[in-house]
């Protein structure tokens, strides 16, 4: 009896479904409304990691989060009606790249969460139209609502065989090489643009420059921190208007005032209004100009976040050469990393001697001794390699 | 000799009322006009339509009306101008700008209402027009003389004439499939859309699901299911992502079209009251002045 319970207890501890599975579910959040039983999302009374039992159509937002793009499917074949039309081939890693800036993976996969299992269409919606439970779009309509809500230059000429194959010989080979065909495809790189000037209807200073290129690049943002509603309309014609000329056009779209802004406040919301509005476009951002102290060639060459952090809004960094060189000393520098190794005259003198007010990035001054000389046509040294260590 | 007192008079007058108002409420010779509780609706999801006119074709097909092949319906130039419903094509798809997205337009469906409380069945002087259970509103040719005051009374301006015929020309309207729906087929636009942007299903249920849609989906759509109240109801009811006033629909209260006046016609011309009833005042006063001048 006491060997029994003994065995009971190990195994109680040791399964998935027991104490032991708090570190084992750190995903797994405690759903963020306090309403949401286990029973919500789990058909079965214990579920565990392997057998989740998950109830159909969770509600989303219980598990947010979603599995790494790699994992997902490159290409999908949906077959349900097979005896009319062969598979549609979708091209599932394409769509999901260009999700990232409008919605996302619950853009499709609504009210589902795609950290762990994910349901397909079918298993929530209905196949027949003429149904009781018309609370969601039958599988026809709900398949199609996906599709045709971007892809709109769908018409009747193109009689359904744009995605559904013809059920006809060949089509197996047909439908091997759509799917090979898209299984490559990505989205062509998006051109952007360096600096954009935005004139508005404010009246104390019309002109808000963007510098679209230094937010991109320099500030290390990624394109869904700014672009959250991105459809592809903004940029693709769906309506295949036999006038439109280019495939690529820009979308007009009327925006609240705090849609507007909503981007810019994010980070620079404490900001006033004249730092953005002002009477001309802005010129192209000046480390020398904004922050009075000039980037040296060296310091030129990092990226922003070296010096001022990760966080969004970036601090003022003290210029003292300690600050970001831990441990530097005047004594201990080797001048000739910057290329010049110094002259035994030169190599004693305090930095300001040369580099007036500590700017390195101008061209060190001479006339503090020398009335005579300039640099660079008098070095106080040897020019060497900077590649070499020393 | 004892005048008749303005009492005895008030009495009377009050009986002859009280019959004319009991006979219209309870009028035998009208048309059928039911509002079962089992009765269809359709929601159309503005929102959702994406302006394909699957169903203009379907509609055409299955009322045996002239079609363009289906091919010729992605041509989107037609939506250049507004379109009604008329007697070659029962039902109409018209386009309408999304100032928020200007390149994912709205489409609006437009095609009989199936009011709760028909105007062109309360107008219709031949009971040609009927509600059946189903919702629909349907009538019969045969009875139709072709007065077109249906046309007049709708608050749709959805019924139309055959102007074009010389000979026995007909009314014209989208029936809710009615041969269809006998055969518990769905209307044959719901069964066409591509993306389901109609739903059919029991009136009651279809607000239900309207109301439960612009609750999860608030930002998508405004605060109103356009046709729950309208014209005291109807059996076609929309959802829409911008102002209803916009997308063309007619601002109605939620008092039914025929009220009032059907309640008063109604009234006065049911089972020959208003004759009888003149006559007896008239008789009334005749037989007053009578006894007044023998009293005299």
């Amino acid at each position: 009896m006491k060997h029994w319970s003994l065995c009971l207890i190990t195994l109680f501890l040791f399964s998935p479904t027991g104490f032991g599975q708090g570190s084992k579910w750190e995903k797994h959040a405690p759903p963020p409304h306090t309403d949401v039983q286990c029973q919500t999302c789990h058909a079965c009374p214990k579920p565990t990691k392997t057998d989740p039992c998950l109830v159909k159509c969770p509600r989303m937002h219980i598990l947010p989060g979603h599995h790494p793009e790699q994992t997902g499917p490159n290409v999908l074949q949906m077959g349900d009606i097979a005896s009319q039309y062969g598979p549609v081939v979708f091209a599932h890693k394409l769509h999901a790249e260009m999700s990232e800036m409008s919605g996302g993976c619950y853009d499709c996969h609504h009210y589902n969460s795609t950290a762990m299992t994910i349901l397909s269409c079918r298993e929530c919606h209905p196949k027949s139209r003429a149904r009781a439970d018309i609370s969601m779009p039958d599988l026809k309509g709900a398949y199609h609502r996906q599709c045709m809500d971007c892809h709109r230059q769908w018409t009747h000429s193109t009689d359904c065989n744009g995605c559904h194959l013809k059920n006809e010989p060949g089509k197996t080979d047909a439908e091997a090489m759509r799917a090979r065909e898209l299984a490559g495809k990505v989205h062509p790189e998006v051109p952007l643009p360096t600096r954009v000037s935005y004139e508005t209807r404010n009246q104390n200073g019309s002109y808000v420059t963007f510098f679209h290129d230094d937010h991109a690049k320099r500030f290390g943002l990624k394109c869904a921190d700014c672009h959250k509603q991105e459809g592809c309309v903004r940029c693709h014609d769906v309506t295949k208007s036999k006038t439109a000329d280019t495939k690529i056009r820009e979308v007009k779209t009327q925006r609240s005032m705090e849609q507007l802004h909503e981007p810019c406040f994010s980070c620079h919301a404490s900001d006033k209004c004249e730092s953005c509005h002002v009477a001309a476009p802005m010129k192209a951002f000046d480390h020398a100009r904004s922050s009075g102290w000039a980037l040296n060639r060296f310091h030129l060459a990092l990226s922003c976040q070296k010096c001022h952090g990760e966080k969004k809004r970036f601090t003022k960094v003290d210029t003292k050469c300690q600050t970001c060189h831990k441990g530097w000393t005047a004594a201990a520098f080797k001048h000739r990393i910057t290329g010049l190794q110094l002259d035994e005259t030169h190599g004693g003198l305090e930095c300001e001697s040369c580099h007036i007010e500590m700017n390195f990035a101008k061209p060190p001054s001479c006339a503090g001794c020398h009335e005579d000389k300039t640099y660079p046509a008098q070095r106080p040294g040897k020019m060497v390699s900077t590649t070499t260590n020393n | 000799m004892k005048q008749p007192s303005r009492r005895a008079f008030l009495k009377t007058a009050a009986l002859a009322g009280g019959t004319v108002a009991g006979l219209s409420a309870t009028a035998k010779a009208g048309p059928k006009n039911v509002l079962s509780p089992d009765r269809n609706g359709v929601l159309v999801d503005t929102t959702v339509c994406i302006g394909c006119r699957s169903c203009e074709y379907a509609c055409r097909t299955a009322h045996g009306l002239p079609t363009p092949p289906l091919e010729t319906y992605g041509d989107k130039t037609v939506f250049k101008e507004m379109r009604r419903p008329n007697t070659g094509a029962l039902t109409v798809v018209n386009q309408y700008p999304n100032p928020t997205k200007s390149d994912l337009p709205y489409y609006v469906k437009v095609q009989c209402m199936h009011c709760d409380h028909p105007a062109c069945v309360s107008a219709c002087i031949v009971g040609a027009f009927s509600k059946q259970e189903n919702g629909a509103i349907i009538w019969d040719t045969d009875k139709c003389i072709g007065c077109r005051y249906c046309m007049a009374a709708c608050p749709f301006q959805i019924p139309s004439f055959e102007y074009e015929k010389a000979l026995n020309p007909e009314i014209r309207k989208c029936d809710f499939c009615y041969t269809r729906t006998q055969e518990n087929k769905l209307p044959a636009c719901v069964d066409a859309c591509p993306v389901e942007a109609l739903t059919f299903g029991p009136r009651e249920e279809v607000v239900r699901i309207a109301k439960q849609r612009m609750a999860t989906y608030g930002n998508r759509y405004v605060n109103h299911v356009y046709g729950e109240l309208e014209a005291g109801g109807t059996g076609w009811m929309y959802l829409a992502g911008r102002d209803f006033a916009d997308l063309k629909f007619p601002k109605l209260g939620a008092s039914p079209a025929p009220g009032v006046s059907e309640a008063i016609q109604h009234g006065i011309f049911a089972y020959f009251v208003p004759p009888v009833a003149l006559y007896a005042i008239l008789g009334a006063i005749m037989w007053m002045t009578k006894t007044r001048e023998e009293g005299a």
